[in-house]
């Protein structure tokens, strides 16, 4: 029997040494339970509807619409009518081998993209005979569905994500879209809601076979939240009807909280274009259009010299620094003169001005008086300048303005070391920046800084951050847009120079864009702008400015105008500004004659003069 | 009729069952691996498990004295059946290992494991014959060596690494464990010179006998020169065998079965060609952990992973539906099997009926061992199948009736003498 204790024996040690070898895979953490996962699930995302997008009464603007992509798969492709497939599809018997090919070339085993962009009756048909063509299949999308023909530069548009944008957000898969402009990128990561997610067990195919776990760990994909503009689609759509045939743009602003009402840049595109079948192809013809460049955020991103109406910033500076007083005056005559060199005002004085004068009749000698008077205050202009700057800059110029949109503009409110290095150190006094005693020269603001700024006089000294979500599906918007912000200047200063605002439109420049049983205040403002033509400059229409808001005593609206090469600023801007005011508060035209006048003016063969002139301006 | 009651009382029924257990599980199995496709595995070896314990059950009406007598005419149709392979056999992975026969297979090797035992068994059952008989020793080595190089040329060298299962049967029958120190040694050998290449074997060879003769040369003081005359012998042979070694390694066998022998002794790794198998056999055992994933539910075996997962890799669909615990009921019971049969060896009153025996269990136990410890990356891959559990007719066949002939012959061993 000692044998066989021996063979036993034997046999028990080798047993032993198996089960500690399967202790040693099955007991500890090993790297074969991570690739046993790998090995075995496959991992599909659902995509989620992305949130609506509503007006600021609750007016749809934008929703999701289905469509159809049809995959293939080449290693489940067997024989099969191609006739049939071609017909139904709308495609010919070369577009079907070309992109079966195209698909073998990217892989056999996981599906690619056959056609896509079928809307619903397209694909009916083809759903009910899937089964005559194996290997394809149908995957649903959602589009953008667009409500509205207004405010694309706001709503912004989609796009199919890219090969970066997969190596940065783990989110994004091939096929998928993601906002590329306007609210739809801003709150991408709201819109887009939360993918759902579905496990299979994977065959050693690639296939996915049956749910895993019986669905235990899916996901049913959330929607993605409801946005609700501060926009009134409505004035939207009035400016825009006001906008056609000139360049420019308007924002509109509620002071009393920062929301944006409209913003217009014109000219504007219908937002369903880039939507779609057809977007890239429309997307590229709007690009390629150099004359309007419909594409160009005018209201966002063009910079323009703010011309008069930055006036009443330099009003308020130098009350604040009491370099003028309420009694101060100026005599002018017909312009004002420094060094060898002349600027001419059309005031109309010939005499003492004050500024409740100045204001109203736009009086470039007061305010050149006045901005030497500031700056000279200060021992060396550097200081003044500086000075100077840091008040401006509190008026929200000079900066970005952090609102909700993806793109913006700093604008410029040259300070002493933009001077040092535009003259040399120390090479330049200030007459040398007399412009910006009139808002020319080197200061360029944005039309919604221009409105922002407007706000802050509304307001009597505070702003909110301008911003065009109101509301996020029953969530608060971000909260820095709720908080005001403060200048610390003085109400009285204010007061003051809203009084001269108010007469801009009761005896000043824009008497004639009065609205009846209304009080506004305003100041326009126009920006001289040349072209070269054969080495000669040749002058073209002044861009047109107009900032206003209304009621003077507890203003509710906001309104800055930018038209460019509509001339002077009480000829085009502010009937525009009016007719806005007018049409947000009162909801009727009382001025049709404004209207009209707005309505039937074209300076579309102004922009293709300069085009062929190529003038950047 | 007396007698049949005998027998039947006789029969070792717990053996039976064991395997009748082994065996449902084996099935259970299967059809858990082939439960997501279409294929009838589970149902086909329900079949031929059937079939088998028919056949073998009609072998308790046969005598024992005939079975024992005949043992030569089978011995010598297991060696024609592997010969006839040669000229009837169907080339299948590069094997000339299978008869064809309308549908359906047949491997021959798998019976030729029954009938050269009962070669075996009668030789060494033979009058005055002892295997520290050298002539007695050569006589086996022949009888067992004729159907291995035959298994060699079709090649199978698994197969052929199947019949040390015979050594446990020499040791018992009275073989000299210096014998089997010299069968380390060939295995030793083998190994170093497949890893190393034969240059280098034989360089090590030469600087270990050089350091013994040094040894010899010092520290022995009588019959010096014998003891330096056997080491070189020693010498002469190792290089000799390293030399065949290589030689049979390099062009008697094909690409593939080298590039396995090499994966099991780590000369080389390899994650995509035969390392796959391997790599897909270790997931899938390692995530059953513990417990397992339950009945049907493991993912590595719901999506196909492991290749030929219903035969040789049969034991990873248990390890990773019942996990750690299920692995060891299963080789409790198995190992319980093997134990058993074992005893009923020792108990039998004949060399014959001993020989088969420890041959059937020993059988069992390599199959087991060696298949367990390849699936889990510690023996080379080499496609051995867990018998009575694994897929596969011709293994089946031949082992339940080598089983139900061992069972017959414990049934009667009280009429022996």
């Amino acid at each position: 029997m000692k044998k066989f204790w021996v063979v036993t024996g034997f046999w028990f040690l080798v047993l032993m040494l198996v089960l500690i070898r399967l202790a040693m895979l099955q007991w500890f953490p090993n790297p074969y339970h991570k690739l046993a996962e790998i090995n075995a699930i496959i991992k599909e995302k659902i995509p989620a509807k992305r949130g609506n997008i509503y007006d600021r009464n609750g007016i749809l603007l934008v929703s999701n619409q289905p469509t159809y992509t049809v995959y293939v798969t080449p290693s489940l492709i067997k024989p099969f009518d191609t006739l049939l497939l071609a017909e139904i599809l709308h495609l010919n018997k070369k577009d079907i081998e070309d992109k079966i090919n195209k698909a073998k070339r990217y892989s056999f085993q996981k599906p690619s993209v056959f056609t896509g962009n079928l809307l619903k009756e397209d694909i009916i048909r083809f759903k009910e005979i899937l089964y005559k063509f194996p290997g394809f299949g149908i995957k649903i999308h959602h589009i953008r569905k667009y409500h509205t023909k207004h405010a694309a530069h706001i709503l912004g548009y989609l796009r199919s994500v890219r090969t970066y944008d997969l190596e940065k957000d783990e989110y994004y898969e091939p096929g998928d879209v993601k906002g590329m402009a306007g609210i739809e990128r801003y709150y991408e990561k709201i819109l887009r809601g939360k993918k759902g997610v579905r496990y299979y067990y994977r065959d050693k195919f690639n296939r996915k076979t049956t749910p895993y776990l019986h669905g235990k760990w899916d996901t049913l994909p959330e929607k993605g939240k409801d946005l609700h503009l501060t926009i009134d689609i409505k004035l939207q759509s009035f400016i825009d009807s006001l906008m056609s045939g000139k360049h420019g743009a308007v924002v509109v602003i509620n002071p009393k909280n920062g929301e944006v009402l409209a913003m217009v840049s014109a000219p504007e595109y219908d937002p369903g274009m880039l939507s779609g079948k057809d977007g890239r192809k429309h997307f590229s013809r709007l690009l390629k259009d150099s004359i309007h460049k419909p594409l160009y955020n005018r209201a966002l991103l063009g910079t323009y010299p703010p011309g008069s109406p930055f006036k009443i910033i330099n009003a308020m500076v130098g009350l604040e620094m009491k370099s003028i007083k309420p009694y101060t005056s100026y005599v002018c005559q017909h312009g004002f003169k420094y060094g060898n060199r002349f600027m001419r005002c059309h005031c109309g004085a010939n005499g003492s001005v004050y500024l409740d004068y100045a204001i109203p009749y736009s009086c470039n000698t007061f305010f050149a008086n006045a901005y030497m008077d500031m700056i000279n205050r200060e021992e060396n202009p550097r200081e003044g300048i500086q000075k100077w700057a840091d008040m401006v800059k509190k008026f929200g110029l000079g900066d970005y303005l952090h609102y909700d949109l993806p793109i913006g503009k700093k604008g410029l409110v040259p300070d002493s070391s933009f001077y040092n290095k535009y003259f040399g150190n120390n090479r330049w006094k200030t007459s040398y920046t007399i412009s910006n005693g009139i808002g020319q020269g080197q200061i360029l603001v944005t039309p919604i800084q221009l409105a922002n700024m407007t706000a802050v006089f509304a307001n009597r000294g505070t702003y909110y951050t301008p911003h065009f979500v109101k509301e996020i599906e029953n969530n608060q918007i971000e909260k820095r847009f709720l908080e005001p912000k403060k200048t610390g200047f003085k109400i009285e200063n204010f007061e003051r120079v809203i009084k001269g605002m108010a007469k801009v439109y009761t005896s000043g420049t824009a008497r004639y864009s009065q609205i009846r049983n209304l009080t506004m205040a305003g100041k326009t403002g126009t920006a001289e702008n040349f072209i070269r033509l054969d080495g000669k400059k040749i002058q073209l229409p002044d861009h047109s400015i107009f900032i206003a808001f209304a009621p003077v005593e507890n203003p509710e609206i906001v309104v800055s105008v930018f038209i460019e090469n509509g001339g002077y600023g009480a000829s085009l801007a502010a009937p525009i500004a009016s007719l806005i005011i007018d049409k947000y508060l009162n909801d009727t035209i009382s001025r049709p004659d404004l209207y009209n006048k707005v309505i039937n003016t074209d300076l579309y063969p102004i922009y293709e003069m300069k085009k062929q002139h190529g003038t950047k301006n | 009729m007396e007698q049949k009651i005998r027998n039947i009382t006789a029969f070792d029924w717990l053996t039976f069952i064991l395997f009748l257990s082994v065996s449902a599980i084996g099935i259970g199995m299967i059809y858990s691996v082939d439960f997501h496709s279409s294929t009838q595995f589970a149902f086909k070896q329900s079949a031929w498990l059937i079939i088998s314990i028919l056949i073998g059950f009609s072998l308790f009406f046969i005598p024992t004295r005939i079975i024992k007598n005949w043992s030569s005419l089978f011995y010598l149709i297991g060696i024609l059946l592997l010969a006839g392979l040669f000229v009837f056999g169907e080339k299948i992975s590069g094997s000339l290992s299978w008869y064809r026969i309308g549908g359906m297979s047949f491997q021959p090797s798998e019976l030729v494991k029954l009938t050269t035992t009962l070669g075996l068994a009668k030789l060494l059952s033979e009058y005055n014959f002892s295997l520290k008989n050298l002539k007695d020793i050569i006589k086996t080595v022949f009888l067992i060596g004729t159907p291995l190089l035959l298994i060699l040329l079709q090649p199978d060298v698994g197969t052929v690494i199947t019949f040390i299962a015979l050594l446990p049967v020499l040791y018992r029958e009275g073989l000299k464990t210096s014998l089997l120190l010299v069968l380390f040694w060939i295995i030793a050998t083998f190994i170093i010179t497949i890893y190393v290449g034969f240059k280098n074997t034989a360089l090590a060879y030469l600087s270990f006998t050089f350091i013994i003769i040094l040894y010899i040369f010092f520290k022995i003081r009588k019959q010096k020169w014998i003891f330096i005359f056997l080491t070189l012998i020693f010498l002469v042979t190792s290089v000799l065998f390293s030399l065949f070694t290589s030689f049979v390694f390099n062009h008697l066998l094909l690409p593939h079965q080298q590039k396995r022998i090499e994966l099991m002794i780590g000369k080389i790794k390899d994650d995509k060609g035969v390392g796959y198998h391997l790599k897909q056999s270790l997931i899938a055992i390692s995530n059953g952990k513990w417990t397992g994933k339950g009945w049907l539910q493991g993912s590595q075996m719901r999506g196909h992973y492991v290749p030929e997962q219903h035969t040789d890799y049969i034991f990873t669909a248990l390890a990773e539906q019942f996990g750690w615990w299920g692995s060891l009921g299963f080789l409790a019971l198995y190992f319980l099997l093997i134990w058993r049969i074992y005893y009923l060896a020792e108990r039998q009153k004949t060399i014959f009926s001993r020989v088969t025996g420890y041959a059937l269990a020993s059988f069992l136990a390599v199959h087991l061992f060696i298949n367990l410890l390849m699936i889990t990356g510690w023996f080379p891959t080499i496609g051995i199948p867990i018998i009575f559990v694994s897929y596969g007719g011709s293994s089946l066949l031949s082992f339940t009736l080598f089983l139900l002939l061992f069972l017959a012959l414990d049934a009667r061993r009280r009429e022996e003498y």
